[in-house]
């Protein structure tokens, strides 16, 4: 004996024919979310366009930059002179 | 080579805002989508919502999908079960009356006598399910009205196989003593 089709014995009716038309609207009308990486890149595409777009990130960073330039110009700029005293005593004058 | 055209492809394109990749994948998976949430929630209107909700969501978290962690079916599927878990535990009112509603699941046969029986049948079904505990519910509308696989039942529940069987198991002892019949 074959196995009733419960498909048969309990049929679902079909959608509604506007059903379709329904949900794309309402879907439509609703934001799409972006994965991480696009996020970030769409940030950084939008920064580097609008140079207003994350003024104060680029204030910082550029302050940051001239902070750690300045530092690393005077640390390198003007090597320190060898005290002579110093000089003396490795010498064991 | 080009790319297989697969529910994966129309997906990325959807994440891209392409709105006629959406509108494909919607009128493909709609029918399915459909009767599951109808076989679930028993109620046009609630199944209506629940599908909507699902699709939705479908088209704003399109690029969160992960084609290579499932099937694009089984990822719609674990979303719309969910809609209507959802929607069952917060449902507080009675089903309808299920004579009320006995013309939508009648067939086109011509013969009056053979339309009334497969309308109580279908009744009677629709009861019977209706009384099951949610997961025996889903598992039973999943595997048995839908032909879903109890792998991908078992991905779309979030279970393992053997607990897709045991709740099919108790689904089926239970419909039978209800219905009577052998499922």
């Amino acid at each position: 004996m074959t196995e009733p089709d419960p498909k048969t014995q309990w049929p679902a009716p079909p959608p509604a024919p506007d059903l379709a038309s329904r949900i794309a609207a309402a879907a439509f009308a609703l934001p799409q979310a972006q994965s991480p990486g696009n996020k970030w890149r769409e940030a950084v595409m939008r920064g580097l366009s609008d140079w207003r777009y994350g003024l104060a990130y680029k204030s910082a960073a550029l302050l940051a930059c001239a902070l750690l330039g300045l530092g690393l110009g005077l640390a390198t700029a003007y090597p320190h002179d060898p005290d002579p005293i110093d000089i003396a005593f490795m010498a064991e004058l | 080579m080009t790319e297989p055209v697969t529910d994966a492809y129309w997906l990325r394109q959807v994440a891209q805002g392409n709105q006629a990749a959406f509108r494909h994948l919607l009128d493909a998976h709609l029918p399915k989508a459909y009767a599951i949430a109808y076989r679930l929630l028993h109620n046009r209107e609630d199944a209506e919502e629940a599908v909507q909700d699902a699709f939705s969501k479908v088209w704003t978290h399109a690029a969160q999908y992960e084609a290579g962690k499932s099937a694009f079916s089984t990822w719609l599927y674990t979303i719309l079960t969910r809609r209507c878990l959802d929607r069952l535990r917060q449902r507080k009112r009675p089903n309808d009356p299920i004579d009320a509603r006995i013309d939508t699941v009648a067939d086109d046969s011509p013969d009056q006598a053979t339309q009334l029986e497969t309308a109580q049948t279908a009744a009677a079904l629709r009861r019977a399910v209706a009384t099951l505990p949610e997961k025996q519910k889903l598992a039973i509308v999943l595997c048995y009205f839908e032909g879903v696989s109890n792998a991908q039942a078992a991905l779309i529940m979030g279970l393992n196989i053997k607990a897709v069987e045991g709740l099919l198991f108790r689904a089926r002892q239970s419909l039978k003593s209800i219905l009577r019949i052998d499922l």
